[in-house]
């Protein structure tokens, strides 16, 4: 076998990544001191914190319980609204050297196109805009805009007409039928999408006894949820053209080749770094060990490999 | 970890654990060395502590720092659940990994006489102060005498410490808060450590006494570096995040979660 250099760099749609791993939505600080440097040497991008168009408080109570190889958490989407982000926090972030995902939470469509046409002035700040469709559709009785393909297509397309740039559709896992929720979110206009989000779950106190969480469900990730994620993506991928960013419970070099066997082009790695800020080197280096070893020149060697 | 650049190398660290002290039952002191020194650490400021090994649990655990040398540090650790247990269980020489120091600590007070009011664990960031300025009074207090053994390890290293307890087994019968009527608010500042019930009872009387007074938090937290935001609290200011706005607030500020 000839040795061949091994690049890192992936493509997600046309957006170039020094490195598949993605630092996923919700769970990094946006302060400058985090978005350079050797802490950052195998991050491909970042997600901002989840934005709405109004300042959001998140939930009230306790908003952390940890669970075997897992985390439950009920933040209720805590953000300072998206003028105070793009007058205080992009200047902060963008002095780093690390690509940006603008998440946005998927409100109602008037504040939704609101908050689009607002980060739109600032478009050529940020790789790519992930539509966050997990979130509740107040207008339709509460139900997640990604539950139902016809409702996740109506989200897509509106942001598709006040967005240009690239667009990431982030899919919630439970929904009756994620493969069509996929191809109804691509045929809409995503370029690409996020594999998935975190699974609703619960915690129960025994000695109040009542549920841990002031609303009573909350978003389970960590470890413990890789093997359903994986199943998502190897549905999700086998079901759609454009690419998929897998997402859910990744913490190893062998999450991310597994994950990119099953069909992923990339991934986000969220929980496990509160945990382990050095995951991202390493899982990073063990990829490109992984990739030297089988002889690939590109992660995207491996895409979908595990199908064929 | 080993990294290239000085931010990230002194973010997290691999550090080894060189002795575990029991001082009473289910409360440990463990001592841990570092291969490279550890920066300047004020006292609140916290570290999170997990084991090397597997995922489960999967988070680190928020400590003050009790003691520090050049690159050793020290840590009081109660047994509060099954992270802990496994902390405290875990053999000499055992190697964790350690990230901080993080957060904000008591801001330093010149010319200003420093009451330290601690409840039980509380006593942790005192325990650093004073090796760090020797004029503040320490005040501790324990339920009773099943803590006697935090109580007489934590004396040899303050000499004067106020010890009181609610039963009167052990020193003065008694809180700390006896003290904050003796205090006078232009001369004296309080930082108080140790269970909410004790903090707010502290806050109350301080700010009837109009005693400046700081406060360090304990808080559910994930990361401890500002991402998660798990551990926020409502202030006068709106949410604040304890690992980085805090842990220590001016206690005028908190306004609690309930």
């Amino acid at each position: 076998m000839i040795d061949r250099p091994v690049s890192s760099s992936i493509s997600i749609g046309g957006v170039l990544l020094r490195s598949p791993l993605i630092i996923a939505s919700g769970t990094w600080p946006h302060e400058p001191e985090y978005w350079k440097g050797p802490i950052c040497s195998f991050v491909g991008a970042a997600c901002t914190k989840a934005l709405t168009l109004r300042p959001r408080e998140g939930n009230p109570g306790i908003r952390l319980w940890e669970t075997p190889c897992g985390l439950l958490n009920s933040i209720g989407l805590q953000n300072p609204g998206v003028d105070s982000f793009l007058r205080d926090d992009l200047p902060k972030i963008s002095s780093g050297d690390v690509g940006i995902v603008v998440n946005v939470a998927m409100e109602s469509e008037e504040e939704t196109a609101e908050v689009l046409a607002r980060l739109s002035v600032f478009e050529d700040r940020f790789l790519s805009m992930e539509l966050n469709i997990s979130c509740p559709n107040v207008d339709a009785g509460g139900m997640a805009w990604g539950s139902d393909p016809v409702l996740a297509a109506r989200a897509v397309d509106l942001a598709r007409q006040c967005w240009r740039g690239p667009l990431w559709a982030k899919l919630p896992p439970q929904c009756g039928n994620i493969a069509e929720v996929a191809r109804a979110v691509e045929e809409a206009g995503a370029d690409a999408l996020v594999v998935a989000n975190t699974w609703l779950g619960m915690a129960m106190d025994p000695v109040s006894e009542k549920p841990v969480f002031s609303r009573n469900v909350a978003g389970l990730s960590g470890p413990a949820i890789f093997p359903l994620a994986l199943r998502l993506v190897w549905e999700v991928s086998s079901s759609v053209h454009i690419p998929v960013i897998g997402c859910g419970g990744i913490s190893k070099t062998e999450d991310v080749i597994s994950m990119m066997l099953a069909g992923a082009s990339a991934v986000a790695i969220g929980t496990f770094h509160f945990s382990d800020l050095g995951c991202f080197r390493n899982i990073g280096r063990g990829l490109l060990e992984h990739l030297a070893a089988k002889g690939y020149s590109s992660p995207m060697d491996l895409i979908g490999k595990g199908k064929k | 970890m080993c990294g290239n650049g000085p931010w990230d190398s002194l973010l997290e660290r691999e550090v080894t654990l060189t002795k575990k002290k029991e001082l009473t039952k289910n409360l440990f002191v463990l001592s841990f060395e570092s291969q490279d020194p550890f920066p300047g650490i004020q006292p609140g400021q916290f570290v999170m502590l997990r084991t090397s090994l597997g995922m489960d649990p999967l988070l680190g655990r928020p400590f003050a720092v009790c003691g520090t040398g050049e690159s050793r540090l020290e840590l009081l650790v109660a047994v509060a659940g099954r992270g802990t247990r496994i902390l405290c269980s875990l053999p000499e020489r055992e190697r964790l990994v350690l990230r901080g120091p993080l957060g904000n600590g008591f801001p330093p007070q010149p010319g200003k006489r420093v009451y330290c009011l601690a409840g039980t664990t509380g006593i942790a960031p005192f325990l650093l102060a004073r090796q760090q300025t020797p004029k503040i009074h320490v005040h501790l207090g324990i339920p009773g005498r099943g803590w006697g053994g935090l109580a007489t390890w934590a004396a040899e290293r303050i000499p004067g410490l106020c010890v009181y307890s609610e039963d009167s087994s052990v020193g003065i019968g008694g809180t700390p808060l006896a003290c904050i009527d003796q205090l006078e608010p232009l001369n004296d500042v309080v930082w108080a450590c140790g269970p909410t019930g004790m903090l707010k009872a502290v806050q109350t009387a301080c700010e009837r006494r109009k005693i400046p007074c700081w406060i360090s938090l304990e808080t559910r937290m994930a990361c401890g570096i500002g991402g998660c935001h798990g551990c926020v609290v409502r202030t006068v200011a709106g949410l604040r995040k304890t690992c980085t706005d805090g842990p220590v607030f001016d206690s005028r500020e908190v306004l609690w979660n309930d």
